[in-house]
């Protein structure tokens, strides 16, 4: 017998269908009900939106199924061995020229600049917004982490002959009672203190190791990251067997993180981190 | 595209693919793989089979880019919609589901288990988790078992010992809630920009 449902009925039933938990018929129904209904399908869009975030727990990039993928595809063919293809007709996309179907494959002008979409609800243009504002922030860690590396690689070489007058530890020490400086406790798995932070309200600050923190080989060195959204810069490496390093963090930081890497570090860590902290 | 494909959004480098830009598809496999791997393996229990969904995934986008609209919403909710929905088809035909069914219904990742996981994603994971934990337990528990255990409303009206149409209501009200939490603290514009 063939399951009739009202429109009521599909909306009770459209946060189970977003997460693939209603019956085949059922699935069935709904699909054709969203194509001519804009009302559930924006929730059920919703729906879909709110379950990614669910689903977005940080993991280990598979590499196994990209070299598939490419043996497939048969990506890394020369040229020459490939046959021209046409492009495939997209919907019509923001910043699309609207090159007609069968032009030249490579990108039209502007059409790699494709524009947010209009923005349709409170949420997007909340997200538009802030990720203006994330953008800016990413553009601008990227040049100040490659300026803080040169720093802080400098600051390493040099602590050796530092100034009898202050050493590294007393400029920790005197930080830790600046006004406005905060104390952040990066941990290991277990809960065990590994460094601790002190930072200063202009982004500087110090990390002094703690008893979580041990020697690493020789050919290893420890490394922190600064974490914001997506984004994960590199803060600096700190030796293999670091005590207190002279550090600085980006305005829009907000999470520290270390990882054991091999000499001289790394731009871009796929190791899981050793300790962490929110800041 | 003149711009680096790191620097590329999500929707040019989909419209890449569609012209067969095969390192814009690179550039996608490196945003989204892990995540989709993640979802895909949290499901199934089975990271070869996990392993098997992020292959068909990509493959389905580098065929059908055009299937992908953004303004219906981001490239990561579609590729995860596509990845849940590809592997509850597995789990449901497959004999693993037995394996499964002994295993802790609500079982959910720690804090420790996220330690074993990229920092990326580490405090928007953290802020999901709490966002979470302010539902009512019945709709964590509903959500949880539907989206992460692959039942269906049916199966999780059994598995709570409550009646469907309560289960319907649990899953559709705390999806709703989730949004309007999640939405007040700013989470998901990472990859909204994209």
């Amino acid at each position: 017998m063939a399951v009739e449902l009202t429109h009521e009925q599909i909306q009770e039933l459209l946060g189970a269908y977003a997460l693939d938990a209603v019956e085949a018929d059922e699935a069935a129904i709904i699909a054709l009900h969203v194509r001519d209904c804009a009302e559930c399908q924006a929730e059920v869009d919703m729906h879909h939106e709110v379950a990614a975030l669910l689903a977005s727990e940080p993991v280990a990039l598979p590499l196994a199924p990209w070299d598939r993928i490419v043996t497939d595809l048969g990506f890394n063919a020369k040229e020459s061995d490939a046959e021209p293809r046409q492009p495939r007709p997209m919907p019509t996309l923001p910043g699309e020229t609207g090159a007609a179907p069968g032009a030249a494959s490579a990108p039209t002008q502007g059409a790699d600049v494709i524009p947010l979409p209009r923005q349709t609800s409170r949420w997007r243009w909340i997200t538009t917004v802030a990720a203006a504002v994330l953008l800016i922030a990413v553009v601008s860690l990227g040049a100040f982490a490659v300026h803080q590396q040169h720093r802080i690689n400098s600051m390493n070489r040099s602590l050796s002959t530092l100034d009898n007058h202050q050493t590294l530890a007393e400029a920790a020490a005197r930080a830790g009672s600046v006004p406005g400086a905060r104390n952040v406790e990066l941990r290991d798995t277990t809960g065990r203190p590994v460094a601790n932070v002190v930072l200063l309200q202009d982004g500087t600050g110090y990390l002094i190791r703690q008893d979580g923190m041990t020697a690493l080989p020789a050919d290893h060195t420890y490394q922190l990251w600064g974490v914001s959204g997506d984004v994960k810069v590199s803060l600096g490496v700190l030796g293999s067997s670091p005590n207190i390093a002279q550090i600085g963090v980006p305005n829009g930081i907000t999470a520290l993180a270390i990882t054991d890497e091999h000499n001289p570090g790394v731009i871009s860590s796929t190791h899981a981190p050793l300790a962490l902290a929110s800041i | 595209m003149d711009k680096p494909l790191d620097a590329a959004s999500d929707t040019a480098l989909v419209l890449a693919v569609s012209r067969w830009h095969e390192g814009a598809l690179a550039q996608l496999y490196e945003r989204h793989a892990g995540v989709v791997f993640g979802l895909a393996r949290r499901v199934l229990g089975d990271p070869a089979t996990a392993e098997e969904i992020v292959q068909e995934i990509f493959l389905r986008l580098w065929n059908s880019p055009e299937k992908f609209d953004p303004d219906r919403g981001s490239l990561r909710s579609f590729l995860l919609a596509q990845t849940h929905g590809r592997s509850v088809d597995r789990l449901r035909s497959d004999m693993a589901r037995r394996r499964r069914e002994t295993r802790d219904a609500y079982e959910r990742p720690t804090v420790n288990d996220s330690i074993d996981k990229q920092v990326v994603d580490l405090v928007v994971a953290d802020q999901v988790r709490e966002a979470l934990d302010t539902l009512p337990i019945d709709e964590q528990r509903a959500i949880e078992l539907a989206y992460f255990g692959g039942h269906s409303y049916r199966q999780v009206a059994v598995l709570l010992d409550a009646p469907e149409g309560t289960v319907k209501s649990r899953i559709r009200s705390g999806l709703r809630r989730l949004r309007e939490t999640l939405e007040g603290t700013g989470v998901g514009v990472s990859w909204q920009s994209n």
